[in-house]
């Protein structure tokens, strides 16, 4: 039998435009890429967002505030408190005074704790006579004045964060880090390595971990499925957005050139995120490829190259919500821009520690 | 001779204004007491030209013992009487539980006057920073409405009102820190921050007359300003 020849185009003729390199970048606007960012579901004014990660995610929540979504804090600062004290004393940066969680495990660790699957000890460091809470020691810039008054407070803080599992419908999460600091002996890790902001380093006691991708992904895994045990009342599985945060580390804790441990870091980090975005509950949104697209004219990043500049978050946040319309503006009105604080990196002290 | 304290505030001296006349005279030899009433918040309409506190001529005012204008300098103590207070504050829904450290930075820099109105919070603000030492802020009474759990853990609750207390009690004490009087233990309900019921039958207003409204319930009586006064008295003995 004679077979009827088919023509088929080549699998890149018929695409459009966004998957070319030319079309989609080069031509392309960096500050309104279109097809960049399609959202998975809708945010409402019925959905409560809770929001944690690194320090680029107090952005972000403070964004979504600003613009009319039901952004939970379930801490909130005392009234008449000025703004940058608020941001010193860890309120107003995400749902629950739980500081800058930068890495997937961090998060998996708080919900372990919440969910009674994890009673951690050894979590109080000491620095000049003041005691702080390990797991989120920026958020007392001045330390506790006894153990006790940590513990109260971590008690507190762990019934707030339950209540935000609870509540929220979405998490938006902010992946920062794979290099976390971790107690050999019971493998609780730290936002920050002992001895900088409290503690005292022990290298017998503390190593440096660098996770991978399985681990990050299996972490992850875990962590919603803790969630989904904790908010098993509520009728829907909760839902994720996921970004990557575009702020380079301040520093290694490796043996290698930082610039190799940064881009590393990020790509395990993007890696599983993408992994995770398979899922139809799990969104991902593009906040690392916009601040870093090679198209921009302009550095997205002030002097230290770290830090983002005001203007590259506002243009994030405009492709953030040219998806997820402003819940309390007009059609066709721009989102409502942030006066901010500037956010508190815990990570960004390692530099004081550079020997010049 | 005689220790002057200047009463200043809203409505609520009607009720120390009140309580002052049940005082035994004997008590008072060593004091003389000037009151100052402005009704609900017209008291920021007043002006702070130097240590001069110029009178609005457009507010009622209500006054005992004083003159057309006050010279803050003339006093010992100038007692600014309004409807917060650093205890006050845990009844905001909001409010969450604070560390020591933080609760008394709140304190000490008058955060927690800070509301709606910015006016008031401004000039109080001036008068503290223009006579510190002679400077006292007595928050008045909140009136017993408090049903609502607010709280996760009533120890949390507890342990806030006993760091509150104890803060002001120090910075009273001490010439660091602003002088706040809270209303004693003995006038409040089981919340620690409502006064009893019984401190408010018999109210008075601002100009020291019985309230004859029934559902008018913010006010305190002569009984529970007396209690106040006596309470000052001994703090700045």
């Amino acid at each position: 039998m004679k077979n009827k020849k088919s023509y088929y185009p080549n699998p890149y003729e018929n695409l459009s435009n966004k998957a070319f390199w030319k079309s989609g970048v080069v031509d392309e606007d960096p500050l309104n890429i279109q097809s960049l960012y399609k959202k998975k579901f809708n945010l409402d004014q019925d959905t409560s967002i809770a929001s944690a990660g690194s320090c680029f995610a107090q952005h972000i929540s403070k964004y979504l505030l600003s613009n009319g979504f039901d952004v939970i804090d379930k801490e909130k600062a005392p009234q008449g408190l000025p703004e940058k004290l608020k941001s010193s004393y860890g309120y107003n940066m995400f749902s629950a005074r739980f500081g800058n969680i930068y890495s997937v495990k961090q998060l998996l660790q708080l919900a372990k704790e919440v969910g009674g699957l994890l009673d951690p000890e050894d979590y109080i460091w000491k620095k000049g006579g003041k005691f702080y809470d390990a797991f989120r020691p920026s958020v007392e810039f001045n330390g506790f004045n006894s153990k006790s008054e940590v513990i109260e407070h971590r008690k507190f803080h762990l019934l707030n964060v339950k209540a935000m599992f609870e509540k929220m419908d979405v998490l938006i999460f902010t992946m920062g880090l794979t290099q976390t600091w971790t107690n050999r002996y019971n493998q609780l890790v730290y936002p920050s390595a002992p001895g900088t902001i409290a503690g005292q380093f022990n290298p017998s006691e503390f190593e440096l971990v660098n996770a991978e991708y399985n681990e990050i992904l299996s972490d992850f895994n875990e962590f919603t499925e803790i969630i989904d045990t904790l908010r098993r009342a509520k009728p829907e599985k909760c839902k994720f957005i996921l970004t990557v945060s575009p702020v380079p580390l301040t520093a290694t804790g490796l043996d290698e050139h930082v610039l190799l441990s940064s881009i590393y870091s990020k790509s395990v980090l993007r890696a599983v995120a993408g992994k995770l975005y398979q899922k139809n509950n799990i969104d991902y949104f593009p906040s690392y490829e916009i601040v870093n697209n090679p198209r921009l004219e302009f550095s997205p990043f002030e002097e230290n190259l770290r830090t983002v500049k005001k203007s590259t978050v506002e243009n994030v946040m405009k492709h953030f919500f040219a998806e997820h319309k402003p819940l309390d503006h007009k059609k066709n009105k721009p989102f409502k821009k942030m006066i901010e604080v500037d956010p508190q990196c815990d990570d960004a002290l390692l530099e004081g520690f550079k020997n010049c | 001779m005689k220790k002057k304290l200047l009463f200043i505030g809203n409505s609520h001296i009607g009720s120390l204004k009140s309580g002052f006349e049940y005082i035994d005279k004997s008590v008072l030899t060593n004091y003389e007491l000037s009151f100052c009433g402005v009704r609900r918040n017209h008291f920021y309409k007043h002006k702070l030209i130097g240590d001069i506190l110029e009178f609005d001529k457009s507010v009622t005012r209500f006054n005992f013992n004083l003159q057309d204008h006050i010279k803050l300098y003339d006093y010992d103590y100038c007692i600014c009487v309004f409807n917060i207070s650093p205890l006050a504050r845990l009844k905001h829904k909001n409010y969450s539980f604070y560390s020591n450290n933080l609760l008394k930075r709140y304190i000490k820099k008058l955060y927690w006057l800070k509301t709606a109105d910015e006016d008031c919070h401004d000039l109080i603000l001036s008068i503290y920073k223009l006579i510190p030492q002679k400077f006292i802020f007595l928050g008045a009474p909140l009136v017993c409405q408090f049903n609502k759990k607010l709280w996760h853990d009533e120890a949390f609750y507890i342990n806030q009102i006993s760091s509150i207390r104890d803060i002001c009690d120090k910075y009273f004490s001490n010439l660091n820190g602003p002088k706040i009087l809270l209303p004693p233990e003995n006038l409040l309900n089981d919340t620690g921050i409502y006064t009893k019921e019984a401190c408010i039958k018999g109210a008075i207003n601002a100009d020291g007359e019985a309230n004859i409204n029934p559902n008018n319930i913010n006010h305190m009586n002569p009984e529970y300003g007396k209690a106040i006064i006596l309470e000052l008295l001994k703090k700045i003995k």
